[in-house]
């Protein structure tokens, strides 16, 4: 029998042998990915295949190659596309604004396209998201006329319609600063509970602070899957402070407090710190850029 | 039930009863609504539980009233004519279907006619006007033309039904504006209409080409064919601008184009999933 716990761990997203090619560009070369309820972070460099593969999950690009399960459905089919759709918010990187809408028509017109018939609950819904991204106050203006933090969050304001089972978010923090960031942290820990939220980003303290699961995409590939701590621990024993930038280190930078951190092999009677999601994964970067390819999955 | 009755309806009652007396099961609206008549303290509980249901409602549809986008000229156009107000506003938003979009199509209408008119022939007319739907087709469906961008792809409503809705429009739109555009084109008779089907072959054929690549570069390319087919005419009939009497126009120029209309459908039909997601975009 199986137990309440182990089916909210149930995979709702998973993906075998996935490719997708542009041209002589191998995007995605044979992503192996299965996505729980909660917060999965992507991460990796511009071009590992992360925008590709939300892209897909999200159902606007078909895969060349390989099996895509999506809350139960074939997002192949026109029937799977439907009903993933219906259960779906999608941030795209580039949401793309027409000029002339205001935060409220754009994601009321959103909300049109997510089936929405009714206009006064469709307009409740609309100020209900706006106004949980502190939007309510300009919600009348251009988005021309917004910053492009403003922009962000009428994105994710429109991915919020409906309160989704599945969230697919493409960098949602970038342009936001850092009282938002924190914001939209705390949103997703109301609006998405019990959702499979798969967000990608470049910011590892994000994913510390907000992911149960990250995976690391490398050249099309997936090179890491699992607990961030688990990416963190890639640097145990790896990661030393000292006064002088030492040669040998495979990263080097100072800190703000004026001394260099390092990451690579230490020398005997370095002094040793915590490492952090990010010097795992720049760690398995670096490594990954020259050795075997064998993907780490914990 | 008398006013020296103990029991009293409770609030959470009282405020279901004022905001929607149906939501009641029938039993217990009648048993409410006894103890109403013979209770005095229950009907101010009634009235100042009215009073805020009231007051929600007022303000929830002030709300409405005040955030509700203005619609434009198409949309309640398109409501006048039966179409559900989503729906309406979702084809309204169509670029080529806006007002500046609109004016851009009747002037490139009356231009052709224009032309026509001071060269005394039917040729620059006949010409001209199947590049207007063509033209209004790829500004319709180029990538920074959707109104909701990457975001509205990923959405149940985003797909061929309304792709096409959207390409009946600006299509529709742009043969009526032609249409009386053509009124002023000299000889008018059957042979004014020649242009009607090569220029539905342009405008299907780069929605049909574009299932396969971005269809701004489609509408170009189209564009370039017919203007290669018109010049080939002309220097075929010594260089004479009434092309009305050409083969181009003539059974044989509109059997080709019929051919292609019904080949454009048929791809359409065929890879209408492509208008699903960004494929043809990307």
């Amino acid at each position: 029998m199986t137990a309440p716990s182990d089916l909210l761990r149930a995979p709702t997203v998973t993906v075998a042998g996935l490719r997708k090619r542009f041209g002589a560009t191998h995007a995605l070369d044979g992503v192996d990915a299965a996505f729980e309820p909660g917060v999965t972070g992507l991460l990796g460099p511009n071009g590992a295949g992360k925008t590709t593969l939300l892209r897909i999950l999200a159902t606007v690009l078909p895969a060349d190659e390989g099996s895509v399960g999506v809350l139960g459905s074939d997002p192949s089919t026109g029937e799977g596309r439907l009903a993933i759709r219906r259960r779906l918010g999608y941030l795209p990187q580039e949401p793309g604004f027409h000029r002339h809408f205001s935060p409220f028509n754009f994601v009321d017109y959103v909300a049109i396209l997510k089936e929405w018939a009714d206009r006064r609950d469709r307009h409740d819904e609309v100020r209900r998201v706006l106004t949980l991204v502190d939007l309510e106050s300009v919600m009348h203006k251009r988005i021309s006329q917004l910053s492009g933090g403003m922009r962000r969050r009428v994105g994710i304001a429109q991915a919020l319609l409906g309160h989704p089972d599945l969230l697919v978010l493409d960098e949602p923090t970038a342009g936001l600063d850092p009282e938002q960031r924190l914001r939209f942290r705390e949103l997703l820990g109301t609006e998405a509970a019990g959702a499979t939220t798969l967000l990608s980003t470049h910011q590892t303290d994000d994913v510390a602070a907000l992911c149960q699961r990250v995976v690391v995409l490398l050249g099309g590939q997936v090179r890491f899957a699992g607990a961030p701590s688990a990416l963190a621990a890639i640097g145990a024993n790896r990661v030393w402070l000292a006064g002088h930038r030492d040669p040998r280190a495979e990263l080097a930078w100072v800190t703000g407090e004026g001394r260099v951190r390092h990451i690579g092999d230490p020398p005997p009677g370095a002094q040793l710190v915590e490492p952090t999601v990010e010097d795992g994964y720049l760690l398995l970067a670096g490594r990954t850029a020259g050795a075997d390819g064998q993907a780490l999955v914990s | 039930m008398t006013e020296t009755d103990p029991w009293h309806a409770p609030p959470s009652l009282l405020a279901r009863f004022a905001g929607d007396p149906a939501a009641l099961d029938d039993a217990t609206a009648s048993s409410l609504e006894g103890h109403l008549v013979a209770c005095s303290a229950c009907r101010m509980g009634l009235v100042s539980a009215t009073a805020g249901s009231v007051l929600a409602a007022s303000w929830e549809a002030v709300a409405d009233r005040v955030d509700r986008p203005r619609r434009s000229v198409v949309e309640r156009a398109l409501e006048r004519l039966g179409m559900r107000g989503g729906l309406a506003r979702l084809v309204g938003a169509t670029p080529a279907l806006q007002v500046a979009g609109l004016g851009l199509i009747a002037v490139m209408a009356v231009a052709a006619a224009v032309v026509s008119r001071s060269v005394d022939a039917r040729g620059p007319f006949l010409a001209l006007a199947p590049l207007v739907p063509l033209a209004g087709v790829a500004a319709t469906f180029a990538a920074a033309a959707d109104p909701a961008g990457e975001a509205g792809v990923a959405t149940p409503l985003h797909g061929a039904g309304l792709a096409l809705r959207r390409a009946a429009l600006v299509v529709g739109s742009t043969f009526a504006l032609l249409g009386l555009a053509g009124l002023a084109v000299p000889g008018l008779g059957l042979e004014s209409a020649a242009w009607m089907l090569p220029a539905l072959a342009l405008a299907l054929g780069s929605l049909a080409l574009g299932t396969w690549w971005r269809i701004e570069v489609c509408g170009a390319g189209l564009a370039l064919a017919w203007v290669a087919a018109i010049s080939w005419a002309w220097v075929a009939h010594s260089r004479h601008l009434d092309l009305g009497d050409t083969a181009l126009f003539g059974t044989t120029g509109q059997l080709a184009a019929l051919v292609a209309v019904l080949l454009a459908t048929a791809v359409i039909a065929a890879r209408s999933d492509r208008f699903a997601t960004l494929e043809a975009r990307s």
